[in-house]
């Protein structure tokens, strides 16, 4: 990675308050971004992968939300202390978000030119003419057909993938620097799902933006995306480049979950090879997450979390297997 | 149970109804007057010690009046409540269940429902003549259609719900079906109707005894003791400012125990408090 | 959407059918000879005979519902026992006073009703949010006559601001209309307007809970537009299904207030029939006033359609 990132998120953790209580939905997450690079972050639900999403833009809502600490600094400004107003211009302006269900991502009582229409000229003094024009253009460019059309019609008149389309479309309308794309096909059918991976990637060559996907389907991952990060209870066990993670994986989670893709085809037996369930944030066990879940796991983990521990240039992973099972100092990392 | 009593609101619904019911229960044993006495030297006595509601223009205790209205608009409100809830579920059960009655059934209860809740109860009680027994047979005709909405809504959902057609699969008879199956998914959308059908029928039963057709003078209801008070309602405000009070104090009771039990009863409906 | 109106209008009409029979059988529940009840106590034979004929009592039943639907359908629904008029042309003479009275108090009802829902929902659990809904519900459970002899009291006995009764025609002179029915409007809408603040508060809850909110967020937009114009439509959608209720409710209210306010409106025109047991005013106000809402219901389908653009496409 040459000069200073596009998006470095440092420390961040975001909490949660609900009845049970108060949980870190995610915790002490770090990774930098480079300018185009695509970051595949890949978790469980529940892991924290849409809460890290979601607060780059400070889009979690609060109350039950918060984020409680860390830093997330794009282009050498921390978002975390801009005003209201200058996030306002960075989201869909430099920074854009696209979501897992088109279906309700869209307002159901607008039409489709509108939503981009309005998002274009709340960020450009443009005519309203001038951003309609651009509207048609970029569902052309999202493969929409006769988009003048269809720039008169409402949400419900698009089939799922056409919403996405258009939602793409949204995103694109500012040539954001950024693209937050979180699980942007899982409510899709699989043939549209390749469809839409493309044209995102055939969009990051053109507009040259770099893009966070986000998803639970390792072999998106592994098609599409540059460097990885693998959540877990709201953790990063590890990241790498993706030939590294593919080749060698590091933390014993993401073993299982490759072994889990490696050796079945459906979803439906998917957690077979990694035994037991996701703890519940309330009842985490202490030292590493994962313990319970693991077969590798001796006395030294219940100790202390691991931090995450280089294995590589470029990859590490929160296992103290690393350092054979002696806890590493702090500074470590 | 145990969400129902930590909702303030339900506890209070439930406080404000518990007081009036027990006033209604035991109103023989609140207060030794006779609501119909009347008595020359009493009349127009403020709230004291002695008439805690003071005494009305025929010198009639207002507290004396004011249980035994509680008395009558409460069971005028069960009786309306028991007639939906039979006619009710019965209508709406059929139409729910059965998609050949469906469609006219629901034009005769839109029928019903395009007329103004008031006006119609008004007009079916002119028309039987002013009593309370006629103002519950009103009020339920009135009501009945809405309930059977509700209950219809939720057979529709429940009829297709996969054990019931499991059921069905397994050669279960409609009637069985409906009881067993069908009618435990209704119940709860089905008391908080009746909880605010309840609300609406104290509320409305006051209006036609206001108007004069409701249980007829000297048996004291809440609406007759306004209209007989307003008269009077400069020299002696507080024999219409009680009654109206009490009534109010029922309604938002009532009110406040169906919001309850909806927040429990049924999430679905579920207003974040 | 002409053919949504028309599949509308095809709904309405066997409503309108059952409108009519439950009009017509509401003479068939008086107890007894209706004509003796109708005469009173005291009633000669000789008149009580009158009458008989005068409602066409004589026929059977079946030639009585033909004969009733025959004068329907030449716009006839008799003649006034007490007035010797033609109902429809007292009923609809009265209509303008109690229709301005009823609209006064929907526009009362939409805006207070409205606004205070969505300053609740905006805040909420503050203070704010209580302060609001406490009111809402207080105003859910008042007794509108009673309130209405509160407010006489209040505004027009102890403090002369407002006439405590009459009225005064809008087209005569607006600001006495204005002052005449402020307190007949504010005690019809008490109750309408808490509710709809209950009901939009709610839903404004649920529609900013809705991904198209984050989604409106997430494109930059400043929350005046993100509330005011994404949340505002969606929520304006179940608004908009209850007017045609709310309506209702408040005409179905001036029954009592117009006779409380000796408002000659329909509402005192009918509490009057009813007193008198003045049957063909009774049946026709009601089938006057179930079939106008009806229509209203029916205009408020069509607005309803065009604020969700779901509901023009087949999906009924």
């Amino acid at each position: 990675m040459s000069g200073p990132p596009l998006l470095s998120v440092q420390g961040l953790t975001t909490t949660f308050r609900v009845e049970e209580g108060t949980f870190d939905a995610v915790q002490e997450v770090s990774f930098d971004l480079g300018e185009g690079e695509v970051l595949g972050i890949v978790g469980e639900s529940g892991s924290g992968k849409s809460v890290t999403a979601l607060s780059i833009l400070r889009l979690i809502p609060d109350p039950p939300g918060q984020i409680a600490g860390g830093e997330i600094v794009f282009r050498g400004e921390n978002l975390l202390k801009a005003s209201p107003g200058r996030i306002r211009q960075i989201r869909g302006g430099e920074i854009a978000m696209i979501f897992q269900e088109p279906m309700t991502s869209l307002n159901p009582v607008f039409p489709i030119g509108d939503q981009i229409v309005e998002t274009i000229r709340y960020h450009e003094r443009i005519s309203r003419r001038a951003a309609r024009d651009r509207a048609i253009e970029l569902l052309d460019r999202v493969g929409i057909a006769s988009p003048a059309q269809r720039l008169n019609e409402y949400p419900h008149e698009l089939s799922g993938g056409m919403r996405q389309r258009a939602m793409i479309a949204i995103a694109l309308s500012c040539n954001p620097r950024l693209l937050l794309a979180d699980e942007p096909t899982t409510a899709l059918d699989v043939t549209i799902q390749a469809q839409i991976l493309e044209l995102l990637s055939d969009l990051r060559e053109e507009f040259g933006m770099a893009i966070v996907l986000i998803t639970h389907d390792l072999g998106v991952v592994a098609q599409y995306v540059d460097r990885v990060i693998v959540m877990y209870c709201g953790r990063v066990v590890e990241q790498a480049p993706v030939e590294e993670l593919f080749d060698a994986p590091q933390h014993p989670y993401t073993q299982g979950l490759l072994s889990s893709i490696a050796s079945l085809d459906g979803d439906s037996e998917r957690l077979e090879t990694i035994p037991g369930t996701v703890p519940s944030p309330f009842e985490l066990p202490s030292g590493c997450r994962f313990r319970p879940r693991c077969g590798f796991s001796r006395d030294a983990c219940s100790l202390a979390d691991p931090p995450l521990i280089a294995a590589a240039p470029g990859h590490a992973a929160a296992c103290i297997r690393l350092t054979g099972y002696a806890l590493p100092r702090t500074d470590a990392a | 149970m145990r969400r129902l009593l930590r909702h303030k609101l339900f506890v209070t619904g439930s406080i404000l109804v518990g007081l009036v019911t027990f006033g209604a229960i035991f109103a023989d044993l609140l207060t030794i007057a006779d609501p119909t006495r009347m008595s020359v030297r009493t009349r127009f006595e403020p709230p004291s010690l002695e008439y805690i509601f003071g005494t009305d223009n025929f010198g009639r205790s207002q507290w004396a009046r004011v249980l035994y209205g509680a008395r009558l608009s409460l069971m005028i409100g069960l009786g309306v409540v028991v007639l939906n809830a039979i006619f009710g579920t019965l209508v709406g059960a059929l139409a729910g269940y059965f998609k050949s009655l469906d469609n006219i059934l629901m034009r005769v209860a839109d029928a019903f429902m395009a007329f103004p809740v008031i006006l119609l109860a008004i007009g079916i009680t002119a028309a039987l003549g002013p009593s309370s027994v006629n103002a519950v047979i009103a009020l339920a005709a009135v009501y009945t259609p809405r309930t059977a909405r509700v209950v219809r809504a939720s057979v529709l959902v429940a009829r297709e719900m996969e054990y019931v057609q499991a059921a069905r699969a397994c050669g279960a008879g409609d009637w069985r079906i409906i009881r067993r199956h069908v009618m435990p998914n209704c119940m709860a959308p089905l008391i908080v109707q009746l909880t605010f059908i309840f609300a609406y029928a104290v509320l409305s039963e006051a209006v036609l005894s206001f108007l004069g057709l409701g249980a007829q003078p000297p048996t004291p209801t809440w609406g007759n003791i306004i209209a007989e008070g307003r008269q009077y309602i400069r020299e002696a405000p507080w024999i219409t400012v009680i009654p109206g009070l009490v009534l109010a104090a029922t309604v938002l009771g009532l009110n406040l125990l169906g919001d309850g039990l909806r927040d429990v009863l049924d999430p679905r409906l579920k207003v974040q408090q | 959407m002409i053919a949504y109106i028309i599949r509308r209008l095809l709904y309405v009409i066997p409503v309108l059918f059952v409108v009519s029979l439950i009009s017509f059988s509401l003479m068939q529940l008086v107890p007894g000879d209706p004509a003796i009840v109708i005469a009173g106590t005291g009633a000669s034979p000789a008149e009580v005979a009158l009458i008989r004929e005068q409602l066409g009592l004589n026929e059977p039943f079946h030639v009585q519902l033909l004969s009733w639907y025959a004068n329907l359908f030449r716009g006839d629904l008799g003649t006034s026992l007490l007035l010797g008029r033609d109902v429809i042309e007292v009923t609809v003479e009265r209509l303008p006073v109690s229709l301005s009275i009823a609209f006064y108090a929907l526009v009362l009802t939409l805006i207070f009703g409205i606004i205070m829902g969505i300053i609740a929902a905006l805040r909420q659990n503050s203070w704010v949010d209580q302060a609001v809904m406490t009111v809402a519900l207080i105003g859910v459970s008042l007794p509108n006559f009673w309130l209405a002899l509160i407010l006489i009291v209040l505004f027009a006995v102890e403090l002369g601001w407002l006439p405590s009764a009459g009225y005064v025609d809008y087209r005569v002179d607006f600001v006495g209309w204005l002052r005449a029915t402020t307190l007949p409007a504010v005690s019809l809408a008490m109750l309408q307007m808490g509710l709809l603040a209950r009901i939009t508060r709610s839903t404004m809850l649920e529609v900013l809970r809705q991904d198209y909110i984050r989604t409106a967020r997430a494109k930059g937009l400043p929350e005046h537009v993100v509330v005011g114009k994404h949340a505002l439509k969606n929520v304006m959608i179940p608004v908009v299904t209850v007017i045609g209720i709310i309506f209702s409710v408040l005409l179905s209210g001036s029954v009592v207030i117009e006779t409380i306010f000796s408002i000659p409106g329909v509402g005192s025109l009918l509490g009057s029939a009813i007193l008198r047991r003045d049957y063909p005013v009774i049946q026709g106000g009601l089938l006057l006033v179930a079939t106008m809402l009806l229509l209203l219901n029916l205009l408020i389908d069509i607005l309803y359609a065009y604020f969700d653009p779901r509901v023009r496409y087949g999906r009924d």
